[in-house]
């Protein structure tokens, strides 16, 4: 198994460091303007200030938006769309690659015949991918350390831990998803559809629900509502029930993914 | 003991039945020729025996053991030889190789094979010729010296010489005691290679037998000129079939004993006549046709 995983992560590798040296350099951007930004922090606010409830529901921080804080400027920039997005392209494209893709390349056709079970074949792929999670984790949000001390920025260490842990359980959850379809389709393009899909309807709804008061309870439904970046990088607390929602999310879709793989017939 | 058990086996896709309930056996030693035409269930019978496809009824035993729930046990004995051979193309041939080699964890003959073939492993595998993916993928179902190897096609897209280096590495591994089952459209290399072969037909098994019992089913063409007048019906029966007619002659395919209808050529005045017993493609003709 462990021949699977070195390998699939050498295969991947380019694309792993063109997403993660993508979101340094944003994350760079973001912090070398924020010097700039601090200037202009009190127009800022009082131009958020004006904006309607709603729309300040939509950035998720309730009328305290402001930029007085590498937090609170990163949380917005950075993590509201940039950081998701990137994370949801760079696991789906390795979970459609991982299974669907080797079948459709009929190259699936190597590690069937070699002994290695297909659970082992899918777990593999699996652990694979969640390394490049972690990989990209950690490089796209604790460079936040050098970046911010190389432009003279103060942050709050501890922050970042938080938004580290929600980061890695939101790809987890998205990355399981994506594994599950590439567990069921033969080809990758139904992977990216179907995952693609379902994200875009998740943030539909969360977006749907902050703006429709009788919809509020869809937000339950989305990802995207767990996934609290304000709470994590601005006040370094964790939504217990988002991270339970995360881990339960993953493990069954995993659990499920890895089944159908097992007892599924594979043409190749 | 046969190493190969086939019982039964039947994969059916919704109303499709893509092999229906066939059954036969492959002794040690043997090269089993496995023979049908394009959609008869060759590589759907092969995807089943290497548990790529689950069987809707019926059981595939090889070596004894069950091909779905021993397949990682299993796997560690066969060599697999795809009908297509697909390979990560931005890999080399050693790439390839070395993967194999690791998830085998055997002793291998890749240099060996790779020598023999003329195969230069060096080379991405997008860049490789379709003769030279062949030949990767016989190294690769070969290289752990497997006991059973199951192939499709094996000789496909290679030039005459390098198929007989295969033949030569079939033989080779049969005579340390693997077994081969092998698919093929080539009748001359199965002729040469095989020692049995099964037909499969509409996803039914039309015949298994050795090739010595094929060839003696005794299918003679006959062609016979006559100087006098004849009545082509009169040679006409149940087991002679009229091929071509002439206005001197015939040409006429006649199943089992020839001697009723050389005893009524013998009625007329031959000018030339020329008996052949029919070659390996003529029978499987005869078995495809019926």
């Amino acid at each position: 198994m462990l021949t699977i995983i070195i390998r699939t992560l050498r295969d991947r590798k380019i694309s792993l460091i063109v997403f993660t040296l993508a979101a340094i350099l944003m994350m760079w951007l973001y912090i070398a303007m924020y010097p700039a930004i601090l200037e202009q922090s009190e127009a800022l606010t009082e131009a958020y200030a004006n904006l309607s409830e709603s729309m300040l529901k939509l950035f998720g921080d309730n009328g305290t938006l402001s930029f007085d804080t590498i937090e609170k400027f990163l949380a917005l920039e950075y993590f509201n769309f940039l950081w998701p997005i990137m994370s949801i392209f760079l696991l789906v494209a390795i979970a459609g690659t991982g299974i669907a893709g080797d079948i459709e390349n009929g190259t699936a056709q190597i590690l069937l015949s070699s002994p290695v079970s297909r659970v082992q074949i899918f777990m593999a792929r699996y652990f694979a991918g969640m390394i490049a999670l972690l990989l990209f984790t950690i490089f796209s949000i604790f460079t936040v350390v050098p970046l911010a001390t190389l432009h003279g920025v103060d942050y709050v260490f501890e922050n970042y831990f938080s938004i580290a842990i929600l980061s890695f359980l939101f790809g987890w959850a998205v990355f399981s998803l994506a594994m599950l379809f590439s567990a069921i389709f033969s080809e990758k393009s139904k992977v990216y559809m179907f995952t693609g899909g379902i994200i875009i309807l998740m943030y539909v709804l969360n977006i749907a629900s902050v703006l429709q008061e009788k919809l509020e309870n869809l937000k339950y439904l989305s990802f995207f509502y767990y996934y609290n970046y304000n709470d994590a990088l601005i006040r370094n607390t964790l939504d217990f029930s988002g991270i339970i929602v995360f881990i339960v999310v993953a493990v069954v879709f995993s659990i499920a993914g890895a089944m159908w793989f097992k007892k599924r017939d594979i043409a190749v | 003991m046969p190493v190969i058990e086939v019982n039964n086996f039947k994969k059916h896709f919704g109303k499709t039945k893509a092999v229906d309930g066939i059954s036969f056996t492959v002794a040690k030693g043997d090269i089993f020729g496995f023979l049908g035409p394009n959609g008869a269930g060759k590589t759907t019978t092969i995807r089943g025996m290497m548990d790529f496809i689950r069987p809707t009824e019926g059981s595939i035993k090889i070596l004894g053991l069950d091909s779905q729930y021993d397949s990682v046990e299993l796997k560690k004995k066969i060599g697999y030889l795809s009908g297509q051979v697909n390979l990560y193309k931005k890999w080399t041939g050693q790439a390839h190789i070395d993967f194999v080699k690791k998830l085998h964890g055997d002793s291998d003959i890749a240099d060996e094979l790779v020598t023999r073939l003329d195969f230069d492993p060096t080379i991405k595998a997008k860049h490789l010729s379709s003769g030279n993916h062949q030949k990767l993928g016989l190294i690769l179902s070969m290289m752990t010296k497997p006991e059973i190897l199951i192939m499709d096609e094996p000789t496909l897209a290679l030039d005459p010489l390098l198929q007989n280096e295969i033949y030569e590495l079939l033989n080779e591994a049969t005579q340390r005691g693997a077994t081969v089952f092998m698919s093929s459209h080539n009748l001359s290399e199965v002729d040469r290679v095989c020692n049995r072969v099964g037909i499969i037909k509409d996803g039914k098994m039309v015949a298994t037998e050795s090739i010595t019992d094929l060839k003696e089913k005794k299918i003679n063409t006959v062609h016979a000129h006559f100087n006098n007048q004849f009545n082509v019906d009169e040679f006409l029966d149940a087991n002679v079939q009229l091929v071509k007619g002439f206005k001197d002659g015939v040409i006429l395919k006649v199943k089992g004993d020839i001697n009723p209808l050389i005893k009524k050529l013998s009625n007329h005045s031959l000018r030339d006549i020329n008996i052949s017993q029919a070659s390996l493609e003529d029978i499987f003709l005869e078995y495809y046709e019926n």
